[in-house]
């Protein structure tokens, strides 16, 4: 049998999205739906004083007013329980204290107005890391202190290390807030089935973890909560969590009818959960010869008025105090500071852009204090197969020394030849970064089903988010086990209701844990179908291959069994060809002793990666423009080339938003003062670099993911702000410490540096 | 235009080639009019201020973001939104490019792409520059691809439209 | 109910226009791109909206030898098509604004009423000694030198129910607008110098430099002008000038110590494209 090849090769989603067709979680409201909106407390720290739910109630249209009082207060939180659905005492500007459904947004929004909410102050806000770790500094959880234990690593003999070193050198880095930019606004659509199902839509990276929330919000069995994810667009971690799920769920319970719910781009800049500021000193003990000894690392990561995940993002900054590189002695100390902002989340990479700004700064600042290349002493310290990660976990391969070579190969051809300048004010700089990171652990299951005609629908818990890893690359691991085309494999994803558990599409773990579950349920389907199929031909197993829809002996054509023959006739022996797969990364070994409150001690199948970035800096007026920029990564096994260089290409986008123009502003009050897209500015088409070269080093593949296969998804949003800044030091002169690496900075560090 | 009690009036608009009538008041947008009032949820809610182009459809022949225009500004005229975009021979090109190229990561962003592409297809040439492309996109945000493939794909769809003969 | 709007109304001449604009609480809508997010989050509660696009007057370009004639509901995308070096300061602007979205409804009527102290048109209409024509239904319609426009931001002399029904731009020498934005796109000026200049052989025997972004309203500096006149322009004077004629302030899109170090050479690309643009022009 041949199979139907789709127009579009590989996403079966492609076609529908681009034609607007495709069904996002604000598209499928039904008509008739009441539109919430959640009121928001506009100072704090504060106390509700009054709400006016008379008025609200008594605006035309409206049908529902909640405030703290009427909704359940269990408290929600992955890490801490600490976060009420509506508050009472606030603790940010934008924090939910009321919920609103009416017949249509201006209805509810006019109840808003009506509500008129007094807040009583109940003392100044502490809105930054530094105002948040001032003496005497207002507290957000009163009795206790805001800067909160840290995640901690303490391997062999930090001080005497220092006492012993040749030289000390010493780097503190400070970076902003930056927001996810999902285009997407975070939306909802909840109802209570007259079965009692609480049905929600939304766009949710781990619709199985809302389902917990909600469940227990409820008190509800885990099975009577759906939680359904149709086509996503794009969460880059600021999806992970509820959402406006509680939201939208509580109104539905109380007016018995499906609300939908969206957050405004203004509460998304307000009121989500972006990355964390960050201060991050770093001090290394090095030798004369530039053997990196020891290391010390303190950061304070703004983390906001509550948890949320941040104990898990001290924890991947911990184990990135010294970069990719092998450091003996290691004292780590990553602590989370609350301040009253709105609480910072997991962004593509948690830690990972201002460690690694961090770490190669430094390194550029020891190699000019050594008076050593940047490159020879980078590639001297690199962690090596054989070497100890910070926590003492085994390294098992060469590979940041093949994707350092890599890139210093196109690097150097780069040098010998610059892109020339427009005019005589612009210099012209080349920088390198380098980086690890890893693919998050966590569980995935999935359930093969095999159809009569010899297609295939698998169900698996993971959701699609826009990476290609579920549509594209689960697809293609379970067609190539079974010798079908991608086409012939149907995937059903996104659904608590009807697919079995996933972790989440998270931590550049979907193709590895969503893509290993559903290889082991193919092996299932394939041992059934090998068996029926060597019994039928008296073959021996290990001769039976799986090859154009058919079963085969190896180099026998001839002997081709249809995979739908064989699926009938096990179906009519035995019962249908169902095969499952379930998932959990193994532990990685590690010496426990050395790590302290790091829910995360170890990195789960390690990456390494290197970008080069060559600048153009106009002197003029400090703005940075990028002719070339190279990205290398260590991806193992490429399942789906096409989708591995998107994830790479965003990534780098992505990641220069963050190093030159990205920043979430705050006033003394604490409000985001940028709360649009034109003040909030991510990178246009035109502020993309004029020639991206992307190369993937594929000698080293997993050890445990599907194929060989690695997590590629958050590595390369990384680099870009420490590559920028080497390129930038290396046209100019200039140490730039802070992000963004904005054209203020950068004029202000060349008007420093000039006598 | 009838007007109605409650300040809301009925608009009749020319949508997708097709006479709609639809319920507005005086500041429904167009974008909410297009998705609330006549189903047609291609166009897409990103930023509510004219900065990410997600919404952006046709309006008396120009491409414009649906979020900054009242309903009402469009009484009487000709609206075609990206569904209807997409079955054009232009658009079916785009897509088809678009998909092609991998420019389709989570997507929402790619109908007002479409859209914006095909108004500028034309003006492009069949050769047309990358900075030419930039200059004609530079007001739609994607957050996923870097929009590399996007550029790849406009190039690809503006060769295909001039070797297949210009639109229809 | 906060939801004050009652009611759109869209006049097809000017008269009916400025009948309706007499009415208390309307408000005049030109391309919307201000207006609408700032009715929507309520910075402005208009009862009425008078769509100004249907009325032919506002429709008009008419460009003689020595001026354009640009009418108030004019897009930036049309402007932005004009040609002629002499306005190549506005053609400049019209072309910064937004994106192609924006330009197709932006205008320029819009853009010089709202009077924000960052306009794109509005440094380069002051370059270019632009006048407004402004109706009113007490008047038959009055010139209002665009020198004397601004008085704050967001703020200027029109009167309520008066529209701007054209501006009148010189067309004569050649001019040059040019901006800082972090992005190269999609953004908003943080500052931006216009310069205007006749050339006398070698040298200017006149010019003009506008600023905004530096101040509560778009700023002509006639020092800075000065220095520029003569056989040799002297930059450090003209940069001297704009420094001090800047009461800069820091905000969410820069700093008062950026915007006043962007200046000067904003000042010099400007002024070189505006005499390339002469020197072709006049070769």
């Amino acid at each position: 049998m041949t199979a139907p090849h789709s127009r579009f090769g590989g996403r079966s989603d492609a076609g529908a999205k681009a034609g607007g067709r495709a069904g996002y979680t604000e598209d499928l409201a039904p008509p008739d739906a009441l539109v919430g909106v959640v009121v928001r407390a506009r100072s704090a720290p504060s106390r509700v004083a009054e709400l006016d739910v008379d008025a609200a109630a008594a605006v035309a249209g409206v049908r529902c007013v909640l405030t703290a009082a009427d909704v359940p207060k269990v408290r929600m939180g992955i890490v801490e329980q600490d976060e009420p659905v509506l508050a009472t005492d606030v603790r940010y500007v934008g924090e939910p204290i009321a919920l609103i459904a009416a017949t249509d947004l201006d209805a509810a929004e006019a109840g808003a107005v009506a509500l008129a909410p007094t807040l009583a102050d109940t003392g100044p806000p502490a809105v930054s890391i530094e105002s948040a770790m001032a003496e005497g500094a207002p507290q957000v959880v009163a009795g206790e202190g805001n800067v909160k234990e840290p995640s901690a690593v303490e391997r062999l003999d930090v001080d005497r290390a220092f006492a012993d070193a040749h030289a000390v050198v010493s780097t503190t880095v400070r970076t902003a807030r930056v927001h996810q930019g999902y285009i997407e606004r975070r939306a909802a659509i909840a109802a209570f089935t007259e079965e009692g199902q609480l049905v929600v839509t939304m766009c949710s990276q781990a619709p199985f973890q809302v389902r917990q929330t909600l469940a227990s919000l409820f008190s509800m069995p885990l099975n009577r909560v759906t939680v359904r994810v149709p086509a996503f667009g794009g969460g880059f971690g600021g999806k992970l969590h509820n959402g406006m799920a509680p939201y939208a769920a509580c109104l539905a319970r109380v007016t018995g009818q499906t609300v939908r719910v969206a957050s405004t781009r203004s509460d998304e800049l307000q009121a989500s959960n972006p990355r964390e500021a960050s201060i991050v000193t770093l001090e290394t003990a090095v030798n004369e010869s530039g053997d990196l000894q020891a290391r010390r690392a303190v950061g304070y990561y703004d983390s906001g008025a509550y948890a949320v995940d941040t104990a898990f993002i001290t924890s991947m900054g911990a184990l990135q105090s010294g970069g990719p590189y092998q450091i003996p002695a290691v004292r780590a100390r990553i602590h989370a500071v609350r301040t009253h902002l709105h609480s910072t989340g997991s962004f593509r990479a948690p830690s990972g852009p201002q460690m690694c700004f961090a770490n190669e700064v430094h390194i550029e600042d020891i190699a000019a204090g050594l008076g050593l290349s940047p490159v020879e002493l980078r590639r001297r310290n690199l962690m090596r197969a054989g070497g100890l990660g910070p926590t003492g976990q085994s390294i098992e391969s060469d590979a940041a020394l093949a994707v350092l070579d890599e890139a210093e190969a196109v690097m150097a051809a780069w040098q010998g030849s610059p892109t020339p300048p427009p005019d005589p004010q612009t210099k012209v700089g080349i920088g390198l970064a380098m980086s690890w990171w890893f693919t998050a652990p966590g569980h995935s299951s999935a359930t093969l089903r095999m159809e009569e005609d010899g297609s295939a629908t698998l169900f698996t818990g993971s959701t699609e988010i826009g990476t290609g890893a579920v549509v594209s690359g689960v697809r293609v691991i379970v067609a190539r086990r079974l010798g079908l085309v991608p086409e012939q494999v149907h995937v059903v994803s996104g659904n608590t209701e009807t697919t079995p558990p996933d972790f989440g599409s998270e931590g550049s773990r979907t193709l590895y844990g969503a893509g290993t579950a559903a290889m082991r349920a193919a092996d299932e389907v394939r041992a059934i179908l090998a068996e029926e199929y060597a019994r039928r031909l008296e073959a021996s197993l290990s001769d039976v291959r799986f090859t154009d829809g058919a079963l085969q002996i190896a180099g026998s054509p001839e002997t081709a069994v249809a995979i739908s023959e064989l699926v009938g006739a096990v179906s009519m022996a035995s019962g249908p060809v169902v095969g499952t797969g379930r998932f959990q990364a193994e532990p990685v070994a590690f010496d426990s002793a050395c790590a302290t409150n790091m829910p995360l001690p170890t990195f789960n199948e390690p990456t390494f990666h290197c970008h080069v970035a060559e600048v153009h800096l106009d002197t003029g007026l400090g703005r940075i423009s990028i002719p070339r920029y190279l990205a290398v990564h260590d991806t193992g096994t490429v399942v789906d080339r096409q989708s591995v260089i998107g994830q790479i290409e965003g990534g780098v986008v992505q990641g220069i938003g963050q190093a030159l123009f990205e920043e979430i502003m705050v006033g003394e009050n604490g409000a985001t003062v940028n709360d649009s897209l034109v003040d909030y500015r991510m990178p246009t088409i035109c502020d993309i670099p004029h020639e991206l070269v992307v190369k993937t080093v594929e000698d080293f593949p997993s050890r445990t993911g599907p194929l060989g296969a690695k997590g590629i998804g958050e590595a390369p949003v990384m680099l870009a702000p420490a590559a920028l800044a080497s390129a930038i030091r290396n046209a100019a002169g200039v140490r730039l410490t802070a992000l963004p690496l904005s054209a203020d900075r950068v004029l202000a560090a060349l008007r420093e540096q000039r006598p | 235009m009838t007007s109605s009690p409650a300040g809301s009036s009925i608009l009749t608009l020319e949508v997708n080639a097709e006479p709609r009538r639809v319920t507005v008041a005086a500041t429904t947008l167009l974008v909410d009019a297009l998705r609330d009032g006549l189903g047609l949820t291609g166009v897409k809610h990103g930023c509510g201020t004219g900065d990410c182009g997600s919404c952006t459809a046709m309006v008396d022949g120009q491409a414009v973001t649906t979020c900054l225009v009242y309903a009402m500004e469009c009484d009487d005229m000709a609206i075609v939104t990206p569904e209807h975009v997409a079955e054009s021979v232009i658009g079916r090109i785009l897509v088809e490019e678009f998909v092609t190229a991998g420019a389709v990561q989570c997507g929402i962003c790619i109908p007002g792409f479409i859209v914006q592409a095909a108004a500028v297809l034309d003006e492009l040439g069949p050769a047309p520059a990358p900075a030419e492309i930039k200059d004609a996109l530079a007001g739609n945000i994607c957050r996923c691809t870097g929009y590399y493939p996007i550029i790849a794909a406009v190039i690809a769809a503006a060769a295909r439209l001039a070797a297949e003969g210009g639109a229809s | 109910m906060t939801a004050a709007v009652q009611a759109y109304r869209r006049p097809t001449d000017l008269d009916a226009a400025l009948a309706l604009l007499a009415a208390a609480g309307s408000l005049p809508l030109a391309g919307g791109t201000d207006f609408v997010p700032m009715q929507r989050s309520r910075s402005i509660n208009p009862a009425t909206i008078i769509d100004l696009k249907h009325v032919p007057e506002l429709r008009r370009v008419e460009a003689r030898n020595d001026h354009v004639t640009v009418g108030g509901c004019v897009t930036m995308a049309e402007i932005g098509a004009l040609r002629g070096v002499g306005i190549g300061a506005l053609t400049d602007g019209a072309n910064y604004v937004g994106g192609r979205q924006t330009r197709a409804r932006a205008t320029l009527g819009g853009n010089v009423a709202r009077s924000s102290p960052a306009g794109d048109t509005l440094a380069p209409l002051l370059a270019l000694d632009a006048v407004a024509r402004v109706a009113g239904v007490s008047h038959g319609g009055r010139d209002m030198p665009l020198s004397s426009f601004f008085v704050g931001p967001g703020q200027n002399r029109l009167e309520p129910g008066e529209i701007i029904t054209e501006i009148v731009v010189p067309a004569a020498g050649a001019s040059a607008y040019l901006r800082f934005t972090y992005r190269s796109w999609m953004d908003l000026a943080v500052s931006g110098v216009a310069v205007w200049i006749r050339p006398d052989g070698a040298g200017l025997a006149e010019a003009r430099v506008a600023l905004c972004g530096v101040g509560p309203t778009p700023l002509l500096v006639p020092a800075a002008a000065a220095a520029l006149v003569g056989p040799e322009p002297d930059m450090a004077e003209a940069s001297r000038a704009l420094e001090a004629a800047a009461q800069p302030i820091d905000d969410v899109r820069g700093t008062a110590e950026y915007r006043l170090a962007s200046l000067q050479p904003l000042l010099s690309r400007a002024l070189a494209t505006a005499m390339s643009r002469g020197r072709e022009e006049w070769p």
